[in-house]
């Protein structure tokens, strides 16, 4: 029924949930892992135009658009990079995670291991996976 | 759906995830609203923004999802812009989820007060501003409601430019009938100081003023007060004077005149 679908890559060779990984490795509050899957929710349910400033309106970098998780005071400010599609027109794959810290990411690599991460699900399109953050 | 209510029965037995997820589908919602009701009336940020009292940018952050730090002043100042009101409620965590079945952008349409059928469906506009309208354009146009921001009303006086600001965001809103007889109307304002003089009349006759709100209706002591007005200052200033104010402009008018006849 859901219109829209959003994936997560999965990573490495035992083929993890990398945002799952990345959100347990930060210690990421459960706050904000339920702001972030109310998000999720909402791009599935009624797609991006109900979601205005979830999603980067431009690429920062090929194909690469960031996400953005505001977090209060004293909380991360989550920045996990996503790709459109790739194999479907209304569908978003979340590729890596990523924190913004003094308008800077971190990992300082997290665009190009973005985009070897998409370069790995189109080769191999069981690299992804629907599922729950929490 | 069925999906989210099993999913969501299961995380919601942590209050702190429930709460948090109920918060940001607030802000969400909140933030969406702003933006699906200020594009249905034709308005940019930067339009919107004037009539709350900000810039682009800052107007920008209301329309963010991320958004958290609303102020019940704010949302109403919102509110007047896009001629709707605030509603707050408590709601069980149950309801949640039949929200976000409707989340669209049909679900978060509202008519403005001046479209509101409960208001306005039977009502017909008086002759008198109909004939008014009429004789600056000769095509039909609507009401408007024409929102200014309080600091330009300070004084009442007002620029053409910062009138026609002010007006122009909320002739976007207005029907589309408008829009040719404003183009006309341009286009003759920039060559024909009477039909310039006529405009003015007319929009201080279409205006009243309320407060910092600038509504339709009927301007006939406006018209009076404009006559007072030397044409030089019509020609690129709107006055909105006082009685007082105004008789102070004809009292200089009228000694004027005698020092002349006199000289």
């Amino acid at each position: 029924m859901n219109e829209w679908k959003v994936y997560f890559y999965l990573g490495g060779l035992r083929r993890d949930n990398v945002i799952r990984a990345w959100l347990k490795a930060e210690s990421v509050s459960i706050a904000q892992v339920a702001a972030f899957q109310d998000k999720i929710d909402t791009l599935e349910a009624s797609g991006p135009d109900m979601v205005p400033g979830f999603i980067s309106d431009t690429p920062v970098a090929k194909d690469i658009y960031k996400m953005k998780i505001k977090g209060n005071k004293g909380m991360k400010q989550l920045r996990p990079m996503c790709c459109r599609g790739p194999f479907g027109s209304r569908e978003y794959t979340i590729l890596i995670g990523a924190i913004e810290k003094d308008r800077k990411l971190i990992p300082a690599d997290v665009k190009e291991r973005a985009q070897d991460n998409l370069t790995a699900l189109i080769a191999d399109p069981t690299r992804r996976v629907r599922e729950r953050l929490a | 759906m069925n999906d989210l209510h099993d999913n969501l029965s299961n995380e919601f037995q942590d209050p702190e995830y429930r709460y948090a997820y109920a918060e940001s589908f607030l802000n969400t919602k909140v933030a969406t609203q702003i933006k699906v009701l200020r594009e249905a009336r034709g308005l940019t940020q930067a339009d919107l923004g004037l009539l709350v009292g900000t810039k682009q940018s800052g107007f920008s952050r209301f329309e963010d999802v991320n958004h958290s730090s609303w102020k019940t002043d704010t949302l109403w100042k919102i509110a007047r812009g896009l001629g709707v009101r605030v509603d707050i409620n408590f709601e069980t965590f149950g309801s949640l989820i039949e929200d976000k079945k409707h989340f669209n952008r049909e679900s978060l349409l509202r008519p403005k007060f001046e479209d509101d059928p409960v208001f306005h469906e039977a009502q017909v506009p008086s002759e008198p501003a109909k004939n008014e309208v009429a004789a600056v354009s000769d095509q039909a146009v609507g009401d408007a409601t024409i929102l200014l921001p309080p600091e330009s009303v300070t004084g009442l006086t007002h620029t053409f430019e910062v009138l026609q600001n002010a007006v122009v965001p909320a002739v976007r809103a207005c029907v589309e009938s408008w829009e040719p007889a404003l183009k006309k109307l341009s286009k003759e304002l920039a060559e024909n100081a009477k039909q310039q003089d006529a405009f003015l009349v007319a929009m201080m006759q279409a205006a009243t003023v309320q407060g910092s709100m600038l509504t339709t209706g009927v301007g006939a002591p406006a018209q009076t007060r404009l006559k007072h007005v030397p044409r030089q200052r019509r020609s690129n200033v709107i006055t909105i004077h006082k009685r007082s104010e105004s008789t102070q402009v004809r009292r200089r008018s009228h000694y004027g005149r005698r020092k002349q006849r006199t000289a």
